[in-house]
């Protein structure tokens, strides 16, 4: 069921100014943070078994751990508050309920890695959640929570909410740090990675809001407190937003590990007028789509979603019903990758474009049987051959749409139309 | 830096350890597919060509951004490489234009070369091709073809890194990413015709050479720039006597990889206005006769002892041998001591990058050999016979011409038709340094051979021959075996070039005070364009 | 109805990546120029300042035409093409001048899941304009975007820096006529 520890401040009135956040409790456990060594901070986000929100799931203790401790160079903290990942809206939430929970967050990353400058990347579109998070930093200078010589500990820190322009790629972490520097989000070649060379050339964290928002509870209650949540390899709460076709979208903060079920069923009130669950994409658009009957079986954490073969990524769950066609969906989840290939990468550039032509044109009815083992073979061309995974998340999901629901791409094959909705998509025929 | 063992396909061999795989396989002799990697420009990692298999990692690397290391394994030839090399080139073709019949690349493009060896793809691309901009004019050198680009970036890394100008950017973004500069201005750097020679496709194509002529009929010849005194090294291309035109040839030493596009253009010299015949008082003669006209000339002024009242001007155009012969000449045959020369160009550009004020390829050889003298002073007294080697010196000093009005007898010997030639009684033709060899001694004291190309034009001979054969009618022993043989008196007469022997001068050149080559970088060996 | 056309889409024969000219040089009010020194302030390079310098010009000049790509260029010590490539790469920044209302419909897979397309007949049909245009009058404009992190009102639309969903057939008509009479 539900388990709030980061949404816990949520419905309070006003919530995200600094008086209700102070109200709530707020701004006390930094002031703990700072009479600890840094290192020991680390060590418990370590045992906290914390893994990053963004996607990728890596443990966040471990990623601070990289940064080199002996440097005359500053190290900067980006907080990414991309959140483009289609399905997620997590961080839009966080930022509008709870954005000083998010400055504490950073404050205590910032004391722990030795940051002297946290930029918090936020995407362009995000109007309420940008003004939300602008003014709470605004607010925490005027307190003395940021600035030089914090809680007179000697310990200086500044925030900086820098706005993106509308590019999905700005959220895969080295996109983000070019796209801060000034330049088009290109994604970096790694090695050198961000920890070592990063923004500005110099060592850098890039962590997800949900992420550092996680950790000021941590602080206050401990590793072992966190650990009591969630199973043994992905600890503590996820946020997760879950869209399309159930009765209650919406954000919920449940333990790691609850079934699928529970969350579609239960919490978001199941399928809507009754239908059937025909799939389930439970990471966002970029991972193997589950069908109805594997998403029920399916737990959410880490490892149990790469057992059944696909991934947690962000928590951005869309649900489709029964009456869901498969090939215009995966046509519509093409679209916004071709859109959004930052187009160095051959494979991806011309990969992208590519796959999604070949679906419209399934889509249209005007495909062949022969495009399906070619959609899948460019897949595979398109796989862990790229500077970064956008490539593979545009093709893991084309390969497990073909895989899982072949029988309906076949049947557009010569129908001429889409036989499940009767029509095709005059909107995807005509984007080109 | 230090040399290790790696293995390449099995094959254990030596390689420089930090250097990247693509040069390290090239060095034994394994060529690995890439079109973003280019050592004057760095990684930058984009066309995924040069995907291959490290022993002990599980995803395929790109080897421009994998480094030699003690123990390193590696495979260019696995299926798996093969499947994803040949993969990245059919998306590279997915938009490409068909256009391999009309593109001036065609013969030297990265993508027909792959294709040839690699793509065994039969066409899956039945999709209407994303259409881009053709033939547009980007500068005024330079054309772009948007539709044939590989969007490698090693244009706009050129601009950004090289010249620092910066005038083209990829815009748009995924498959819409197309190049192209600011609205309104143009690619017009001094430097903008590298852009074509990097340009590993037939995006970037230089508007002098476009449809000149088919790359295959072309041949090749180690030549140097005579644009200024930096010595540029380049590759001269010719057909039938006819040069179309240069390209850099690496010289980490010199040039690194570049040249300058006003010095690209000075092949067009090579070609034109050659002043290929003898001409006496304004007519073409027979060229005996012309030669037998000017060793007339001579004996008379040397018969009534006037040879020392003679004066050899000299030009920092000419090549070390013309110059090293003409003295002689001047101090054997004349009898004067009145021979030299020096600049008489207006200064040109300097920059930052490589061009230098001194419009001269050979202004240190001249110095070298002890001629440098102001020609006005040199010329101030007047005198019986003046011999002229190249040049323009009235076309580029008027002043010039009132000297030389007063020598009795003026002889020009040079490879065009200018001013000078026409204000002299007897002018000789002279090949050009694409027509023999020789050397120059760049500003730095560098001495650089240039090859020949081709036969000389109409009746134009070498320097030394041309002065040998006037020699015949005074009855001088006077003359040289060829290029090498002179070379070989010139060390051993003239003390700044002592000991400096052919091979030692090399393609890439030696200081003439050799102790200052220490430091040098040493280069990767580059092979014909693109890379 | 118009067939779908995304201006930057088709390029063949025109400007790589179309960008207009104003007709007129422009320069920040004295107010943005202070606003710009402490932007400054915030980074250890100029450079970094590109966008939040491209936001404030978008915002006191409407669009980022070529006078105001030249001047962001000039003001942070850039070659012009460099700014252009950040205009182009990223889709917020307006090289054409805008409705005084941008309205701009997510059509990814969770608003397209809960009936996008046909909101964006509705928008088309309402509005009498397709994809990339502006009505006559100058007020509204219509684009399509990529998800926008509201995928809980699917299907919804960004108008200016406002959301609003979830729309049905009715209530995205109503919409419009509200843009209508605020803009009045
Ligand atoms: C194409 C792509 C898009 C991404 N988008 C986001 C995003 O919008 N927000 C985010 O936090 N991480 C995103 N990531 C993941 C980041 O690269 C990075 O792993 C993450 O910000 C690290 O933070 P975490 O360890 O706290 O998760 C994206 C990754 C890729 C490859
Ligand atoms: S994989 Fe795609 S998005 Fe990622 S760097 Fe390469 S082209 Fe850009
Ligand atoms: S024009 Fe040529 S050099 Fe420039 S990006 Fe395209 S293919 Fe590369
Ligand atoms: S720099 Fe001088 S030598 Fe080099 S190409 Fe230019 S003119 Fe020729
Ligand atoms: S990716 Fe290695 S050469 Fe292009």
């Amino acid at each position: 069921m539900e388990v709030k520890l980061l949404t816990q401040r949520y419905d309070n009135p006003e919530s995200w100014t600094l008086a209700a956040y102070e109200k709530a409790g707020g701004y006390q456990v930094f002031k703990k943070a700072f009479a600890m060594d840094p290192e020991q901070i680390i060590n418990v986000v370590k045992e906290s078994g914390l893994r990053g929100r963004g996607g990728a799931g890596f443990p966040t203790g471990m990623k601070w751990g990289f940064v080199p401790k002996e440097t005359d160079k500053p190290k900067y903290l980006c907080v990414n508050a991309d959140e483009s990942e289609p399905g997620t809206f997590k961080d839009r939430d966080l930022l509008t309920k709870d954005p000083h929970a998010l400055i504490e967050g950073i404050i205590i990353t910032g004391w722990a890695v030795g940051i002297s400058h946290a930029y918090i990347y936020i995407r362009g579109e995000f109007g309420v959640p940008y003004y939300r998070i602008r003014d709470a930093v605004k607010e925490a200078y005027e307190k003395g929570y940021l600035g030089r010589d914090i809680n007179g500990k000697g310990y200086s820190l500044d925030v900086t909410v820098h706005r993106g322009a509308g590019a999905y790629i700005c959220g895969e972490e080295t996109g983000l740090i070019e796209s801060l520097e000034g330049k088009k989000g290109q994604p970096r070649l790694k090695p050198p990675f961000p920890a070592v060379v990063g923004v500005f050339g110099c060592p850098t964290v890039v962590n997800n809001v949900e992420t550092i928002q996680a950790v000021p509870w941590i602080l206050e209650h401990g590793a072992e407190a966190y650990r009591k949540y969630g199973t043994e390899k992905s600890p503590g709460t996820k946020l997760f937003s879950v869209s399309g076709h159930v009765n209650r979208p919406g954000n919920y903060e449940i333990e790691l590990g609850l079934p699928c079920k529970t969350l579609v069923h239960d919490l978001c009130g199941g399928i809507r007028d009754g239908k059937r669950q025909k799939a389930n994409i439970v990471g966002g658009s970029s991972v193997p789509v589950l069908t109805g009957e594997e998403a029920d079986a399916v737990h959410l954490d880490y490892e149990s979603c790469v057992e059944a073969g696909t991934m947690l990524g962000s928590g951005g769950m869309i649900v489709m019903d029964e009456d869901t066609c498969m090939v215009w969906a995966l046509a519509v989840i093409l679209k916004f990758y071709a859109h959004e290939s930052c187009g160095q990468c051959s494979p991806c550039r011309e990969g992208t474009a590519w796959i999604r032509n070949l679906v419209f044109r399934l889509e249209s009815g005007h495909g062949t049987s022969a495009d399906l083992d070619k959609l899948l073979s460019i897949c595979d061309n398109m796989m862990g051959t790229t500077i970064c995974v956008l490539s593979d998340a545009a093709a893991m999901p084309t390969e497990s749409f073909i895989r899982k629901f072949r029988t309906e791409f076949e049947a557009h094959v010569g129908a001429g139309r889409c036989p499940i909705r009767g029509k095709s998509s005059h909107f995807l025929e005509s984007v080109h | 830096m230090a040399k290790v063992t790696i293995q390449i396909n099995g094959q254990e061999v030596q390689a420089e350890e930090g250097l990247n795989l693509i040069e390290a396989a090239r060095a034994a002799g394994v060529e690995i597919p890439h079109f973003c990697y280019h050592p004057g420009l760095g990684v930058d990692g984009n066309c995924r060509q040069c995907l291959i298999e490290i022993e002990g990692v599980s995803k395929l690397q790109i080897a421009c951004n994998s480094f030699v290391k003690e123990g390193l394994a590696f495979r260019t030839d696995s299926d798996r490489v093969k499947q994803m090399q040949a993969g990245v080139l059919e998306f590279l073709f997915l938009n490409h234009p068909l256009d391999c019949p009309i593109c001036d690349q065609s013969g030297e493009c990265l993508l027909q070369d792959y294709y040839m060896s690699n793509g065994k793809y039969e066409s899956r691309l039945d999709l209407p091709k994303h259409h881009k901009r053709k033939a547009v004019p980007v500068g005024p050198r330079v054309m772009l073809d948007a539709e044939r680009c590989v969007l490698c970036t090693r244009c706009t890394r050129f601009c950004d890194q090289v010249t620092k100008t910066g005038e083209l950017r990829i815009v748009n973004r995924g498959y819409r990413a197309e190049i192209t500069t600011f609205p309104g201005r143009e690619l017009d750097n001094d430097y903008s015709l590298n852009t074509v020679d990097i340009c590993p496709v037939g995006a970037l194509t230089s508007r002098d050479f476009r449809f000149q002529k088919r790359v295959w009929h072309l041949r090749t010849a180690k030549s140097l720039c005579t644009g200024c005194a930096r010595g540029c090294n380049t590759y001269l291309e010719f057909d039938d006597g006819k040069a179309y035109r240069y390209r850099p040839r690496e010289n980490m030493a010199v040039n690194d990889f570049w040249m300058c596009d006003p010095g690209r253009v000075t092949y067009k010299e090579l070609n034109d206005n050659r002043l290929d015949v003898a001409i006496v008082e304004g007519q073409e003669r027979p060229f005996h006769e012309a030669l037998e006209l000017a060793g007339s000339w001579i004996n008379e002024a040397v018969g009534s002892g006037k040879g020392s009242d003679a004066v050899v001007l000299v030009s920092p155009q000419c090549s070390t041998e013309v110059l090293y012969a003409a003295k002689k000449f001047a101090l054997d045959v004349l009898g004067t001591t009145r021979v030299g020369g020096g600049n008489v160009r207006p200064a040109g550009v300097e920059d930052e990058i490589l061009r230098r004020a001194d419009t001269n390829p050979n202004s240190r050889g001249l110095e070298a050999l002890g001629l440098t003298r102001n020609p006005a002073d040199l010329l101030s007294d007047g005198g019986s016979v003046l011999l002229i080697f190249g040049d323009d010196p009235i076309g580029f000093q008027k002043d010039l011409a009132d000297g030389i009005q007063t020598f009795q007898r003026v002889i020009y010997v040079g490879s065009n038709e200018n001013s000078t030639s026409g204000a002299a009684g007897l002018a000789l033709p002279m090949a050009p340094h694409s027509e023999c060899d020789g050397t120059f001694v760049n500003f730095e004291g560098r001495v650089q051979r240039f090859r020949k190309a081709f036969t000389p034009r109409g009746d134009a001979l070498w320097g030394p021959n041309l002065l040998a054969r006037i020699a015949e009618f005074t009855g001088d022993e006077f003359g040289w075996n060829g290029p090498k043989d002179l070379w070989q008196e010139l060390t051993s007469n003239e003390p700044t070039f002592a000991n400096l022997e052919y091979a030692q001068v090399g393609d890439e050149g030696r200081l003439l005070d050799a102790g200052q080559d220490a430091g040098r970088d040493a280069g990767v060996t580059a092979p014909a364009s693109g890379r | 109805m118009q067939p779908y056309q995304n201006p930057n889409l088709d390029i063949a024969g025109r400007d790589a990546c179309p960008v207009e000219s104003m007709g007129h040089a422009v320069r920040f009010s004295d107010e943005n120029q202070k606003r710009f020194a402490e932007l400054l302030t915030r980074y250890p390079t100029k450079q970094a300042a590109v966008l939040p310098t491209l936001w404030m010009a978008q915002e006191e000049f409407g669009w980022c035409s070529t006078e105001v790509i030249e001047y962001v260029a000039e003001l942070l010590d850039l070659p012009p093409s460099h700014v252009y490539g950040v205009v182009s790469f990223y889709t917020m920044y307006y090289r054409r001048p805008m409705g005084k209302y941008h309205i701009q419909l997510c059509t990814n897979i969770s608003c397209m899941l809960m009936g996008g397309e046909t909101i964006l007949e509705c928008l088309r049909e309402k509005l009498g304009i397709g994809l990339g245009e502006t009505t006559p009058d100058g007020l509204i404009s219509l684009d399509e975007v990529e998800c926008l992190a509201a995928c809980d009102i699917a299907p919804m639309c960004q108008m200016n820096d406002e959301y609003h969903g979830p729309f049905t057939p009715e209530s995205v008509g109503q919409f419009v006529d509200q843009l209508r009479a605020r803009g009045k």
